[in-house]
C-alpha cells in the first residue's frame, strides 16, 4: 500500500511549461566526448549533440537520437496502414545509422526560468526539473577563435567539477550545450578542467523544427535528488531495472555483461547533485 | 539639467569610494514601446572595451547589473537575437534609464558539418532525402542510392514504389521531362549532381484538382546541385570470347525553363536496352492498359524459360538512342519532345521436345530445333503540350511509333528442315487530349483519345508441313495479314465533393473500336503440280459503346470505401466481307467495383475487394478461313462474338510489429470467368495442330493463396523471409473432339536470408521450391519440381575496393523420370574507385563455370515438354565508368 501511494505520487504529469508552439530558429551542433570510466580515462565516448534554439526556449539532445526518431517517424507514422510501411527499408536504414550515446533531452525555458531534464534509464523515461540560472560565472580576459567567431573565456564550478567555457558575443544567446547557460553569448565550447567531459561547436544551421515534440513519452517525474539516487541504484544493480520484466527473458550471462559495463560507468558529469 | 549636473558632481567622489556600483534600466522596442525580454547586456570598460560585468533583462525589460568599477561611466552593449545590436554610454550612478532598441532578426551564417545533416526532413507533404546521407563511395547513378531510401523500393524492372505503390509522377527539378520513362534518368543521372530526392506525398499532378480531389499517391522530385550545366554519365567496356563491347554516353542539362536528356547506348554483352524505355509511372501504366495494341499474329520460340535470367541466354547486338527535350515558356506552358530509336539483333537458338497428351490416352510428341535471327527496329516519338495552372488544365500529346520486326531462320521439325521468314511491321499514331476547368466548385473535364494502328504481317515457310488432309508437305507457303484498328474514346465529366467527405466523379462518354482484317494464305506445291491455292479472310468489326460512369469514395477513421458503378450500352457488329454475312448484338452491362479497407489496430489491417468485368472479342477473333500462325499451327475462328464475364474477389490481412521486427501478409483471391466460346484443338500425329473457337458456354476457375512473413534479428543484422503461394486453375478444353476438364496447380515456397553487418562483408541467400502439377480429369500429366538457390557475397575489405561473387543453382525435374536437369552459375566482379575520382574501373567475369546449356521442363494443361537454350559462354569484361 505504501509502495502504491509512493508510485501514484511519483507518476504525475509533466511539469507545466511553455511547450506549445515552440519552434526553433537555429540548430547548433556540438561534438561531445565523455569519459565513462575514471579509472581508465583513455576510453572516450562520443556523440553528436544539437541545441535547437527558439525564442527564449531551447532543447539540447543527441543528434543521432533525433535522426533515429525522424526516420522512424517518416517510415511508420506517415500511414496507419501497416502495409504501407516498408519494414525492410526501415530496418535497413535504422541499423545503418549511428546510435546516440546520450539518451537525454534538456529543455530550457527562460520564461519559466527552469530546466526540464528528460532521460531514459533502461526501460523507463524519467523527468526532473532544476532552476535555469547558473550563478558564479567568472569572465576572464582571454580570447580565442571558434569556427570564425571571437570567443571569450569564462569559468564556473558546477556539479562538483570546474568548467572552462568559451562564449561569443556575436551570437547573443545566453545558452549553451547541456545545462550550461547564463553567459552574454552562446557557449561555443565547454570542458571540465580534467577534460572528462567536453562539448565543442562544430556546425550551425538555420532550421525550424517543432521543439515541443522533443520530449520522452510516459515519463516518471522525480525530483533531481530522487532521479540521481534512482540512477545510482539502477547502475549499481542492473537487475533492479529488469524487475517486472518477464522472467527468463534475460540470461544471467547477459545480465552479468551488462552489469560489467555499468560498473565501468562510474564517472558521471554530475559528481555532486544535491546542492 | 542643472540638478543633474550637480548630482553628478556630488556623486563623483562617492563612486571613487565605493567600487561596487550599479547600472539599471529598461529596454523597450522603439516602434511599439514594449519591453524586450532576455536581452544580453554587457558592461564594458570605456578604456579598453573589456567586459567587466553582464546581465539580462527580465520579462518587464528591466535590468540591474552590479559593476565592480571605480569608473563613473561605462559602455553598454545591448544585443539579442531579435534586436539590432546597440552601444550606449551609461553612468554607473544607478539611476534607471530607458533604452530604445530596434527589432531585427539576426541571420546566422550556416556552418555545415559533414555527416551531421539530417538525411531526412519533412515539411508538410514533402519528405526530402538528402542524398549525401545515404550514398556510399560505390554509388554512381541515382538508381544505386534509391533502393536505400527508407520507404522507397525499386522493383527489378526499375519501377519505383513508395510505400508499396507505384509513383504517380517522376519529376526532375519539378518538371516531368521523361513522362514515365524514368529509367532513363535513374540509370544515367550522376549521383554527385543530385542534392536530394523529394517524395511528394498526396500529390495531385493536376493543379485544378488540388483542393477538390484528394490524392493518396506519391510523386518523386529529384533536386539537383549541378544545374545549368552539362552533366552526365557513361561507360565503355571491352571483353572477350567472342569480342564484347559495351558503351554508353548520356549527357543532360537541367535549367529552370529548359531540360534535355540524351543517351546513346550499345552492347553485345546480353543487356536488354529496351527496359530503359519502359513506362513506369501509374498514370502511364493505366494508359498502356487502355491503348488497345494490336497483336503479333505469328509466334516463335522466345528466350523466356522459368528459372533462367534472360540475360544469360541473350545473344544480342543492341543499340538505343533517346532524345528528350522540354521547354517552358513564361506563361508556364510546357512543350515536350521525346524521340527514341531502338534496335536489336537477337540470335536465338532453342531446342525442345514436346508431348501432347490426348484424351484417348494417345500421345503426340515432336522435336523442334530452331535457329533464328530476330531484327527489331523501333522509332517512336511524342510531342506534348501542357498547361497546368490553378485555374485550368490542358494537356495534349501526339505520338507515333514505327516498328520493324523481322525474323529469319530455320527450324528442324522432327528432323525436317523448314525455312521461316517473317515480317511484322507496325505503325501507330495517337492523339490524347485532356482538359479540365472548374465551374462553381465543380470540376468539368473533357477527355479524348484517338488512335490508329496498322500492320501488314507476313510469314513465309519453305517447305511447310501444313497438313492438307493428305499429310504431304508443300513447297512453300505465304501467310499475309493486313490489320488496322481505329479506336476512340471521348467523355465529359464532373467531379465534386459533398460536405460529408464523399467524393463523387461522374462522366458520360462514347467510345468506338473499328477493326478491319484481311488475310491471305497461299500454298504452292510443285510436287503435286498444283496451282497456287489461296484462302482469304476479309472482315470488319465495330464495337460502339456509350457509357455513364459513377465513382464514390468515402473515408472515415480507419475505414475506407470506394465504389465504381459504370454502365455501358454496347452495340457490336461484324461483317464477313467475302460472304456478305453479318451478325450483331447489343448489350447493356455494368462493371461494378467495390473496395473496402479497415485498420483493425495499429498492427493489423484488412481489405477486401470485388470486381466484375465484361469483355468482348475484337476483329482479331473472327476469321472463318484458315490463318497459319506458325509452321505447325493453323487457326480459324468462326464462332459467335466472344464474350467473357469475369468476377474477382480478393482478401488481404496484414500484420506488422516494428518493435519485435516481425511482419506478415496473407492474401487470398478467387475468380470465375464465364466464356461463351471455347478453344478446340485438333492434333495431327506428326505434331501439327489446328485451333479454333467454337460456341460453348464454359467457365474457368482460379484460386490463389499467398503468405509472406519476415523477421529481423537486430543483433545479428539478419533479415529472414518466408513466402509461399499456392495457385490453382481449372478450365475445360476440347482436344480432338473430346471435352475434358484440365487443371494446373502451382505451389511455390521460398526462404530468404540476408546478413548485412556494417563493415567488410554482406551476404544474402535465397532458395525456392516450385511444384507444378498438371492433370486432366482422366489422368495426371506432369509433376515438375524446380529448386533454385542463389547466394551472393559482397566483400569490401579496403575502402574503394569492392568484390562481389554470385552463385546460382537451378534444378528441374519431372516426377517419375530419372533425368533431373540442373545448372550452376558463378559470376564474379571487382570494382576499384580511385579516391576523389569521377571514374571507376571494374572487371566482370560472368559464367565462370562455363555452363553451356540451360534445360528445363515446362507444362500446361495437356502439354509437357523439355526445352533447352544455349548460354553465353564464360566471358570477361573490362569496364570504365565515368561521370561528368
Amino acid at each position: 500500500m505504501k509502495t502504491l501511494s509512493v508510485f501514484s505520487f511519483l507518476i504525475i504529469l509533466i511539469p507545466h511549461m511553455n511547450l506549445h508552439g515552440q519552434t526553433s530558429n537555429q540548430a547548433f551542433f556540438y561534438s561531445a566526448t565523455f569519459t565513462p570510466d575514471s579509472t581508465n580515462v583513455n576510453i572516450k565516448g562520443t556523440d553528436y549533440m544539437v541545441l535547437w534554439t527558439g525564442d527564449n526556449y531551447s532543447v539540447f539532445e543527441s543528434y543521432y537520437g533525433y535522426q533515429l526518431d525522424s526516420v522512424q517517424t517518416v517510415t511508420t507514422s506517415k500511414s496507419n496502414n501497416p502495409k504501407d510501411v516498408n519494414l525492410d527499408a526501415l530496418i535497413r536504414s535504422v541499423s545503418s545509422m549511428k546510435k546516440p550515446s546520450y539518451k537525454y533531452r534538456i529543455h530550457k525555458s527562460w520564461k519559466d526560468e527552469q530546466i526540464t531534464f528528460y532521460q531514459n534509464l533502461f526501460f523507463d523515461n524519467y523527468v526532473y526539473s532544476q532552476p535555469l540560472k547558473m550563478n558564479g560565472w567568472k569572465i576572464e580576459n582571454e580570447f580565442k577563435d571558434v569556427l570564425g567567431f571571437k570567443c571569450q573565456k569564462a569559468s564556473i564550478a558546477h556539479a562538483g567539477r570546474n568548467f572552462i567555457a568559451w562564449f561569443t558575443e556575436d551570437i547573443p544567446l545566453s545558452d549553451g550545450p547541456y545545462v550550461f547557460n547564463g553567459l552574454p553569448g552562446l557557449i561555443m565550447e565547454v570542458k571540465d578542467i580534467q577534460n572528462h567531459y567536453s562539448f565543442e561547436l562544430v556546425g550551425i544551421q538555420n532550421s525550424s523544427i517543432e521543439m515541443s515534440k522533443l520530449v520522452l513519452p510516459k515519463t516518471i517525474a522525480l525530483s533531481k535528488n530522487q532521479f540521481f539516487s534512482t540512477k545510482k541504484a539502477l547502475y549499481k544493480d542492473v537487475r533492479k531495472a529488469l524487475l517486472g520484466k518477464p522472467a527468463g527473458s534475460t540470461s544471467d550471462e547477459s545480465i552479468r555483461k551488462v552489469q560489467e559495463r555499468y560498473d565501468k560507468s562510474n564517472n558521471p558529469l554530475e559528481l555532486v547533485w544535491d546542492k | 539639467m542643472k540638478v543633474a549636473f550637480l548630482s553628478l558632481f556630488f556623486l563623483l567622489p562617492a563612486a571613487f569610494c565605493f567600487s561596487q556600483s550599479v547600472v539599471r534600466g529598461k529596454i523597450i522596442e522603439d516602434s511599439k514601446k514594449t519591453a524586450v525580454f532576455a536581452v544580453n547586456i554587457l558592461v564594458k570598460s570605456p578604456l579598453d572595451s573589456t567586459t567587466i560585468a553582464f546581465g539580462f533583462t527580465d520579462e518587464s525589460g528591466q535590468f540591474e547589473i552590479s559593476v565592480n568599477t571605480e569608473l563613473d561611466s561605462v559602455f553598454l552593449t545591448i544585443n539579442s537575437m531579435t534586436i539590432q545590436k546597440k552601444n550606449v554610454v551609461l553612468s554607473t550612478n544607478g539611476i534607471p534609464v530607458v533604452i530604445e532598441v530596434t527589432s531585427f532578426s539576426l541571420d546566422l551564417k550556416e556552418v555545415t558539418v559533414e555527416g551531421i545533416k539530417n538525411p531526412i526532413t519533412q515539411q508538410n507533404d514533402t519528405i526530402s532525402y538528402d542524398i549525401s546521407g545515404f550514398s556510399t563511395v560505390n554509388d554512381r547513378v541515382l538508381s544505386d542510392v534509391l533502393t536505400r531510401l527508407p520507404g522507397i523500393e525499386v522493383m527489378s524492372n526499375g519501377m519505383i514504389q513508395y510505400q508499396g505503390r507505384p509513383l504517380v509522377k517522376f519529376y526532375i527539378e519539378g518538371l516531368d521531362l521523361l513522362q514515365g520513362r524514368y529509367n532513363l534518368a535513374n540509370n544515367n543521372l550522376p549521383i554527385d549532381a543530385i542534392e536530394s530526392v523529394d517524395v511528394l506525398e498526396n500529390h495531385q499532378p493536376i493543379r485544378v484538382l488540388d483542393s477538390l480531389v484528394f490524392s493518396d499517391r506519391a510523386a518523386l522530385n529529384i533536386k539537383l546541385k549541378r544545374k545549368n550545366t552539362w552533366i552526365g554519365t557513361g561507360h565503355a567496356g571491352v571483353g572477350g570470347r567472342p569480342f564484347l563491347i559495351d558503351g554508353k554516353f548520356s549527357p543532360m542539362v537541367f535549367r529552370a525553363d529548359f531540360q534535355a536528356l540524351f543517351t546513346v547506348q550499345g552492347n553485345n554483352v546480353g543487356e536488354n536496352l529496351e527496359d530503359q524505355q519502359k513506362t513506369l509511372t501509374m498514370d502511364a501504366l493505366l494508359d498502356l492498359l487502355n491503348n488497345r495494341a494490336v497483336k503479333e499474329w505469328f509466334t516463335f520460340p522466345g528466350l523466356g524459360m522459368s528459372g533462367l535470367p534472360k540475360d544469360r541466354a541473350r545473344f544480342n547486338e543492341s543499340f538505343l538512342g533517346s532524345a528528350n527535350v522540354l521547354s517552358k515558356n513564361r506563361s508556364g506552358t510546357e512543350f515536350r519532345l521525346n524521340m527514341d530509336y531502338y534496335q536489336e539483333n537477337l540470335f536465338q537458338e532453342k531446342n525442345s521436345f514436346t508431348s501432347y497428351f490426348l484424351p484417348d490416352m494417345d500421345t503426340v510428341s515432336f522435336m523442334e530445333n530452331t535457329n533464328l535471327e530476330n531484327i527489331r527496329r523501333k522509332l517512336s516519338g511524342s510531342l506534348n503540350w501542357n498547361r497546368n495552372t490553378a485555374r485550368s488544365y490542358f494537356d495534349n500529346t501526339t505520338s507515333f511509333a514505327v516498328v520493324k520486326n523481322e525474323i529469319d531462320g530455320n527450324v528442324f521439325f522432327n528432323q525436317n528442315p523448314i525455312n521461316e521468314t517473317s515480317s511484322m511491321p507496325m505503325l501507330r499514331i495517337e492523339n490524347k487530349l485532356k482538359l479540365l476547368t472548374p465551374i462553381k466548385n465543380r470540376l468539368f473535364d473533357v477527355r479524348s483519345t484517338v488512335s490508329f494502328e496498322k500492320t501488314r504481317q507476313e510469314l513465309n515457310l519453305i517447305p511447310s508441313v501444313v497438313d492438307d488432309n493428305a499429310g504431304q508437305p508443300y513447297d512453300f507457303l505465304v501467310q499475309s495479314i493486313d490489320f488496322q484498328r481505329l479506336f476512340t474514346t471521348n467523355s465529359i465529366g464532373l467531379t465534386f465533393k459533398t460536405r460529408n467527405a464523399i467524393t463523387i466523379q461522374s462522366s458520360f462518354g462514347v467510345s468506338a473500336l473499328m477493326d478491319k482484317l484481311g488475310s491471305k494464305l497461299s500454298i504452292d506445291s510443285l510436287a503435286r503440280d498444283q496451282m497456287l491455292t489461296a484462302e482469304r479472310n476479309s472482315a470488319n468489326f465495330t464495337n460502339l459503346s456509350t457509357f455513364v460512369k459513377n465513382s464514390v469514395e468515402y473515408k472515415k477513421g480507419g475505414f475506407q470505401v470506394k465504389a465504381d458503378i459504370p454502365f455501358y450500352i454496347a452495340h457490336i457488329e461484324r461483317n464477313n466481307l467475302t460472304t456478305s454475312e453479318s451478325s450483331n448484338f447489343s448489350r447493356i452491362y455494368s462493371e461494378p467495383y467495390l473496395n473496402l479497407r479497415y485498420q483493425i489496430s495499429g498492427k493489423f489491417s484488412t481489405s477486401g475487394s470485388f470486381k466484375k468485368t465484361n469483355e468482348f472479342g475484337t476483329g482479331e477473333d473472327f476469321f472463318p478461313n484458315r490463318i497459319v500462325t506458325s509452321y505447325r499451327n493453323i487457326d480459324s475462328n468462326s464462332s459467335r462474338i466472344p464474350e467473357s464475364i469475369k468476377s474477382m474477389f480478393n482478401y488481404g490481412l496484414n500484420y506488422k510489429n516494428p518493435v519485435i521486427g516481425l511482419f506478415f501478409d496473407l492474401t487470398a483471391s478467387y475468380s470465375k470467368t464465364e466464356d461463351n466460346v471455347i478453344v478446340e484443338f485438333s492434333l495431327a500425329n506428326f505434331g501439327g495442330s489446328a485451333r479454333s473457337l467454337v460456341d460453348f458456354d464454359n467457365e474457368t476457375i482460379r484460386r490463389a493463396l499467398s503468405f509472406r512473413g519476415s523477421k529481423y534479428l537486430s543483433n545479428l543484422y539478419t533479415t529472414m523471409t518466408v513466402s509461399s503461394t499456392i495457385q490453382f486453375q481449372g478450365f475445360p478444353q476440347v482436344t480432338n473432339d473430346v471435352l475434358l476438364e484440365y487443371s494446373n496447380r502451382i505451389s511455390s515456397t521460398a526462404f530468404e536470408i540476408a546478413i548485412k553487418p556494417k563493415a567488410y562483408i554482406g551476404f544474402d541467400a535465397k532458395t525456392s521450391l516450385n511444384l507444378i502439377n498438371s492433370e486432366s480429369e482422366q489422368s495426371g500429366i506432369a509433376r515438375i519440381r524446380q529448386v533454385s538457390t542463389t547466394l551472393g557475397l559482397d566483400v569490401f575489405p579496403i575502402q574503394n575496393h569492392l568484390f562481389r561473387a554470385d552463385f546460382e543453382y537451378v534444378s528441374n525435374e519431372v516426377k517419375d523420370s530419372n533425368s533431373p536437369q540442373s545448372s550452376s552459375f558463378l559470376d564474379f566482379s571487382y570494382r576499384f574507385t580511385p579516391p576523389k575520382s569521377r571514374m571507376d574501373f571494374s572487371v566482370i567475369c560472368a559464367n565462370i563455370l562455363d555452363a553451356d546449356i540451360y534445360r528445363s521442363y515446362f507444362s500446361s494443361g495437356f502439354i509437357l515438354g523439355v526445352q533447352e537454350l544455349p548460354l553465353r559462354p564464360r566471358q570477361f569484361l573490362l569496364k570504365v565508368n565515368f561521370s561528368f
